[in-house]
């Protein structure tokens, strides 16, 4: 076996492997890594054993255009980087393998590019590669998993000006640390700025990500122990999912990013999805989901039923909260809170509300022919797309060729639209309510609408949150809250929804309140528009 | 006064998506002053009837068709000639690329009136 060039200069053990793992050249260093190894192994199956390289190097991942890296644990524990070989300007089909022994660390610096130097972990190069090359490969088996970007608070703030800096003794521990979590299959990087990054493959759920997150929460709780000195640290997490929210590695780190800065806003030590969703359906489900979705909106996959609204002063139905379902033939009857994150993420909650509105058209026109023509429709009205460029002119065309002028439309938004701008808010709202349609808080109560918000914007009604109401005629704070309420409204001069309204002692409550609408299931469930017809003859 | 007058057809089977595009075609009309005359088809036949009867200034064809697909209205209309500009109405324009050479333009779907509107207005060079 000869010893090349290339292998010789490098103090750590290497190896030159053509695509199948058989091995061409090694140098003096290789053999001495595996003392129990044979040294005279021709490939990566003999040398190492069939289970580890199927495991770390299989024939599919040899070969190829870039470098990567990978961390491995057993026959020994440390990383292997993979430089691919080129041979003129083609691919020789070849490539060097650096195997870093854990215990040569620091010390071994030959494979730095793809090594941080501080904490010995793969930097952000590495990661890119082994997640291109690697977790992101599309195959039959697509492999599905998420990535978690864990960002701690300014270690750097321990440091004094005498001595060597205690922050970066902070972050080697912290290095230690997270790599004890590491399962088989997982990947640890660091990239700089005081943020590592966990590629979780194992990962079948979105929660199963949200529970390795807290795990992290847990162990950060415990302070980090230097020569006798405790440091206190916060984190903040972001998590995004492949091939789901991103199949491309760059793409998904800044993704996680965006989400860890959200959790970072909510605060400290918290977790943050980038895709907001919160659930127990397989992650391939939900790519599945993502992609049937643009067809879906076209039939009657997407469908309406209507939540009737009682108001007790007229003693009659006044009107209905639109609520969207989708009925898929492969995962059946879905609620919105699985699929308007899709569509929010994909720019689908657009063509949604589209629906929505020549849904409303429609059931205008049928409202009028049962002598109704009073009654009035809520849509919820996403804030993203509040905001979005042809907002505006895409209901002016609605309004204009769809019959919506003039009809009694309700838009409802969440209380959280209001961190936003609040010139431009003004202004779009004010369009909006001088097209006639009017405007719902939902939720309220939830979020932060401050009593001057609701002075300057152009609200008609507020929708009391259900939390408000469900606990009524139990908990005697939550009762004197929703009086509260009440007398805001009406120092305002805006009407009221009450949401969720079940049960006889609620409604009991809540009646002697006067002049109200309600909205639960204590009047009527949420029905079809053949229903509602049927139930205002 | 002479109005400038176009022709369009629309060739899908879904009534739902037909009168989408019809609406946004009459709003488009108001907004250029400009009279658009527009023929519907439900499928490949249907098209190739109206096709061999008019040369269209522009035809807007789903990709998915009862009795064929949106290439084979396309290779109709470029048999016989003219100059009809056509537009692909598709989820997925990736997965027509061997096409490209065929069509002048791919209007996504689901339809957004303003870009829909955006885009049949360069379709139709005015």
């Amino acid at each position: 076996m000869s010893h090349s060039q290339v292998c010789n200069h490098l103090r750590s053990a290497a190896l030159v492997v053509d695509e199948y793992g058989r091995i061409l050249e090694r140098n003096e260093r290789a053999e001495t890594l595996f003392p129990q190894g044979d040294v005279a192994a021709r490939s990566l199956d003999e040398l190492f054993g069939e289970q580890f390289t199927q495991q770390h190097l299989p024939p599919g991942l040899l070969g190829g255009k870039r470098a990567w890296s990978i961390r491995v644990q057993g026959t020994f524990d440390g990383r292997i980087d993979c430089y691919p070989l080129e041979e003129g300007r083609k691919d020789s089909g070849r490539c060097l393998l650096i195997l870093i022994d854990t215990h040569d660390l620091p010390e071994s610096n030959d494979a730095m590019p793809l090594l941080d130097k501080l904490t010995g972990l793969p930097n952000i190069q590495a990661l890119y590669d082994v997640l291109d090359r690697h977790y992101l490969v599309s195959s039959e088996e697509e492999r599905a998993g998420a990535l978690l970007l864990v960002a701690f608070d300014d270690v750097y703030r321990f440091d004094t000006r005498s001595g060597s800096s205690r922050g970066d003794k902070v972050l080697v521990e912290l290095a230690r640390k997270l790599s004890d979590l590491l399962g088989d299959s997982d990947y640890l990087a660091y990239i700089g700025d005081e943020k590592f990054v966990y590629v979780l493959s194992d990962i079948k759920r979105i929660n199963d990500a949200e529970t390795f997150a807290q795990k992290l929460l847990h162990l950060n709780a415990e302070p980090v122990a230097i020569g006798g000195d405790l440091f206190y640290l916060n984190i903040s997490i972001g998590i995004a999912f492949f091939p789901y929210d991103s199949n491309d590695g760059a793409e998904l780190v800044r993704l996680a990013d965006r989400a860890m800065r959200e959790a970072k806003v909510s605060g400290w030590n918290r977790i943050s999805l980038f895709n907001q969703l919160h659930t127990d359906a397989p992650l391939e489900d939900l790519e599945y989901l993502r992609q049937a979705l643009p067809e879906a909106i076209e039939t009657e996959e997407i469908y309406f039923l209507y939540q009737p609204q009682y108001c007790l002063k007229r003693q009659r139905y006044v009107g209905a909260e639109m609520l969207v379902r989708w009925n898929d033939p492969r995962a059946g009857e879905l609620g919105p809170d699985l699929f308007l994150p899709l569509a929010e993420q994909t720019g689908m909650i657009r063509s949604l509300t589209n629906r929505a509105l020549i849904q409303a058209a429609k059931t205008f026109e049928k409202l009028e022919e049962v002598g109704a023509s009073d009654f009035t429709l809520s849509i919820n009205l996403s804030p993203t797309l509040l905001f979005h460029r042809d907002f505006l002119s895409d209901l002016e065309f609605f309004f204009d060729y769809y019959g919506l002028r003039g009809r009694s439309l309700h838009f409802e938004i969440t209380e959280n639209i209001f961190a936003h701008n609040m010139t431009v808010m003004r202004e779009i709202l004010s369009k909006i309510r001088g097209m006639g349609i009017r405007i719902e808080i939902d939720d309220y109560g939830t979020g932060y609408t401050s009593l001057r918000t609701l002075t300057e914007l152009p609200v008609h009604t507020l929708k009391i949150d259900r939390e408000y109401v469900s606990r009524i005629d139990q908990d005697l704070k939550t009762h004197r809250l929703f009086k509260a309420m009440l007398q805001t409204a009406g120092a305002l001069g805006l009407e009221v929804v009450a949401e969720g309204v079940e049960r006889q002692e609620e409604q009991q409550i809540i009646a002697q309140y006067g002049p109200l609408i309600i909205q639960g299931w204590y009047y009527a469930r949420a029905m079809s528009e053949a229903s509602l017809l049927e139930l205002l003859k | 006064m002479n109005m400038e007058r176009k022709s369009i057809l629309l060739v899908d089977d879904i009534g739902f998506i037909l009168e989408f595009e019809t609406k946004v075609i009459e709003s488009l009309e108001k907004d250029l002053g400009v009279k658009i005359d527009i023929d519907t088809a439900g499928s490949v036949e249907a098209a190739k009837d109206l096709i061999a009867g008019r040369e269209y200034d522009v035809a807007i064809v789903d990709m998915n068709l009862p009795d064929g697909t949106g290439s084979d209205v396309v290779s109709i209309i470029r048999a016989k000639g003219g100059r009809t500009r056509v537009a692909a109405l598709t989820i997925y324009p990736e997965r027509y690329e061997e096409d490209q050479g065929n069509f002048d333009a791919y209007f996504k779907k689901p339809i957004l009136p303003t870009i829909y509107k955006e885009n049949l207005r360069a379709l139709l060079q005015v």
